[in-house]
Formats: C-alpha cells, sequence, structure tokens
C-alpha cells in the first residue's frame, strides 16, 4: 500500500515536471510596466466567435498563430482606439514572427456586428480580424482571462457606454495565454514586452 | 508715428488684461474610424493667470455636444465618467491624454479627418469664452 503511494507520487511529479517542457518562469525587467507572464501559460476556454467576414473563430484559429488580442468595443472613444494604434505601430516593428496576428474582440455584440467590426479594425490596420460572440461565449473568457466587462446606461439607446478590462493577451501558438500587459499602453512598452515574452517562449 | 504706436499698445495690452489666461496646449482629436459616434480630444489645459478658473461648458458647431471625461481603472474595468465643475487653480495645468482625461466630442456633424480643424469654444464661468483650433491626429 506504502509503495503504491510513493509510486503514484513519483508518477505525479514525472506527470507535472518529467513530461513538461515548461521552463523556469521568465523573469520581467521593472522597466517593462503592466507585463504579467502566465507561468504555466493559461488555457483558453473552447470558444466559438464570428470574424468581422462572418466566418467562425475560435481556438483553431488561434493555433499556430502568436496573437495580440484586445476586449473593447467599437463605440469607445478613448482607451480602444489608444490600445488598436499601439497594436498598428507594433506590427510594423522589425523583428517580429511572420505567424502574428491581431484580433480586436467586441463585448458589445448587440451594437458590434461584423460589418461595423470590419470598418472598425481595419481603419486600423487592414490586417486586424474583428470578432464578437454571444453573450455566454464571451462570457467564457471572464475566468480564465479576467474580461470583465458591463453596460453602463440604457442598453436599449445607442448610446450606452461599455466597462470593460482593457490588457492586451499575449496569446501563444497553441492557443494558451502565455501573458498580458496592463493598459495604459505605449509603443515601447509593448514592443519590448511582447519581443521579450517571443524570444523566451517561441 | 507715436500714434500709431500707442494704438498697437492698447490693443495688445487689452487683450493682455482681458484675457483670461487659459491656454489649450497642443489641442488635437484622434481620427476616429468610420461611422463613430464618439470621438475623444487632448491637450493641456493650462490656467496661466493669478486666478482661479472654472469651466462652464464646452462647445463645438462640428459635434452636437462635448462634455470632459476621465477613464478610471475600477473594479478591474476601464470605467469613463464625466468631469463636471472642472475648475484650475492659479498656473494649474490638467492634462488630458490617452487613457486618461479626454474631451469627449460626442456625435460629429461631419467627417473628421487630418488636415480639418475642429474649433472648439471653451465658456467659463465669468462669461468669458475661449477658442481653440485642435488638429486632427490619426
Amino acid at each position: 500500500m506504502k509503495s503504491n503511494i510513493i509510486l503514484v507520487a513519483i508518477l505525479a511529479l514525472f506527470l507535472n515536471y518529467g513530461c513538461s517542457s515548461e521552463p523556469e518562469p521568465l523573469t520581467v525587467p521593472q522597466s517593462i510596466k503592466g507585463l504579467i507572464v502566465d507561468s504555466p501559460p493559461t488555457k483558453l476556454p473552447d470558444f466559438k466567435f464570428i470574424d468581422h467576414n462572418g466566418k467562425v473563430f475560435g481556438n483553431a484559429q488561434l493555433k499556430n498563430n502568436w496573437s495580440l488580442v484586445f476586449f473593447g468595443y467599437t463605440n469607445c472613444p478613448d482607451v480602444c482606439p489608444t490600445s488598436l494604434s499601439i497594436m498598428d505601430k507594433i506590427s510594423k516593428q522589425p523583428g517580429l514572427p511572420d505567424n502574428m496576428q491581431y484580433i480586436f474582440a467586441s463585448v458589445d455584440p448587440k451594437r458590434d456586428t461584423p460589418e461595423k467590426l470590419k470598418g472598425f479594425v481595419e481603419y486600423f490596420n487592414a490586417k486586424f480580424i474583428g470578432v464578437t460572440g454571444t453573450k455566454a461565449e464571451i462570457d467564457k473568457f471572464q475566468e480564465p482571462l479576467g474580461v470583465i466587462y458591463d453596460y453602463d446606461g440604457d442598453t436599449n439607446s445607442d448610446d450606452y457606454v461599455v466597462n470593460h478590462f482593457a490588457a492586451i493577451y499575449i496569446i501563444d501558438p497553441k492557443g494558451r495565454e502565455r501573458a498580458y500587459v496592463l493598459p495604459p499602453h505605449s509603443e515601447k512598452q509593448m514592443n519590448e514586452a511582447f519581443k521579450l515574452v517571443y524570444n523566451y517562449y517561441k | 508715428m507715436r500714434f500709431l504706436f500707442i494704438i498697437v499698445f492698447c490693443f495688445y495690452s487689452s487683450l493682455i488684461f482681458a484675457d483670461s489666461g487659459l491656454q489649450l496646449i497642443d489641442p488635437w482629436v484622434r481620427q476616429s474610424p468610420p461611422n463613430a459616434k464618439n470621438l475623444a480630444g487632448y491637450g493641456e489645459l493650462k490656467n496661466t493667470s493669478a486666478l482661479k478658473i472654472k469651466i462652464a461648458a464646452i462647445e463645438s458647431a462640428f459635434f452636437e455636444k462635448i462634455e470632459m471625461h476621465v477613464t478610471t481603472f475600477e473594479n478591474g474595468m476601464m470605467k469613463m465618467s464625466e468631469v463636471k465643475n472642472l475648475a484650475l487653480s492659479p498656473k494649474e495645468s490638467v492634462y488630458f491624454e490617452p487613457g486618461g482625461r479626454h474631451f469627449m466630442l460626442i456625435k460629429p456633424k461631419s467627417i473628421i479627418k487630418p488636415g480639418i480643424i475642429v474649433p472648439i469654444q471653451i465658456r467659463l464661468s465669468s462669461g468669458e469664452v475661449k477658442r481653440f483650433d485642435m488638429q486632427v491626429r490619426r
């Protein structure tokens, strides 16, 4: 019996560490503000969004790509345009992998139709992808990624405001959250943050 | 010649002494995506005078309404709320910048794109109206 317990313990250790290729947690220099690394990476929920062309966007579309993901809404006048224009500037930096994608996920599906998302993301960068989903699909990201939001004002009108978590998530090619960067975002901070994470975990 | 000098002096001194001393330094509007209902404007609002200045209202012919808003991080979310009754102490600067305070430019009446100058009028509680031109940038 005792030997069985020891065997199970050894097996558990082996499964946890022996098979895992997870490196030591990345040390983030203090000069890069707001970067928080997930070690081990956080698994994303199984989700099904729709992209700005009306196509399904889910876990499969994150695989084999490094993704920067920002949750917001298109009627957002300050925070979202600021972070998306920074993502656009980052996308033009040298030294990025070829398999990079930039995703704007709307937490306001009522107003943010695929057509509206298309006009919004393409304004910042023709390669950006706009996605959204039902409330149930969006809410799947609350627990693992901390994507919280609420509506302020009359949601039957067209003028309500959406309060939302505004980090930029770094998703690895296995479709897992590797890190996130808290606002306020700057081009220098995001560029350094992404390259640090990418070069360490690639 | 002396007469002309006096006229010029009077003209400038009236500008100096009648002016409240409110400045909006480097005012700009972020060009927004097509069909945006709200835009954000920024700049440094500076009271260069020795008196307190209260902002009563902000208007522009280009927008239905202008409010001052502040984005704050509350309960894990970026939350936008209106700033009312903004007052600037003597020599105080209040910064309107991305991710913080901003002029919320509501419902544009025309296309707002780079090259366009957006005039705004800031009405003070003293009744004085100051006009500033905001540049549109990406």
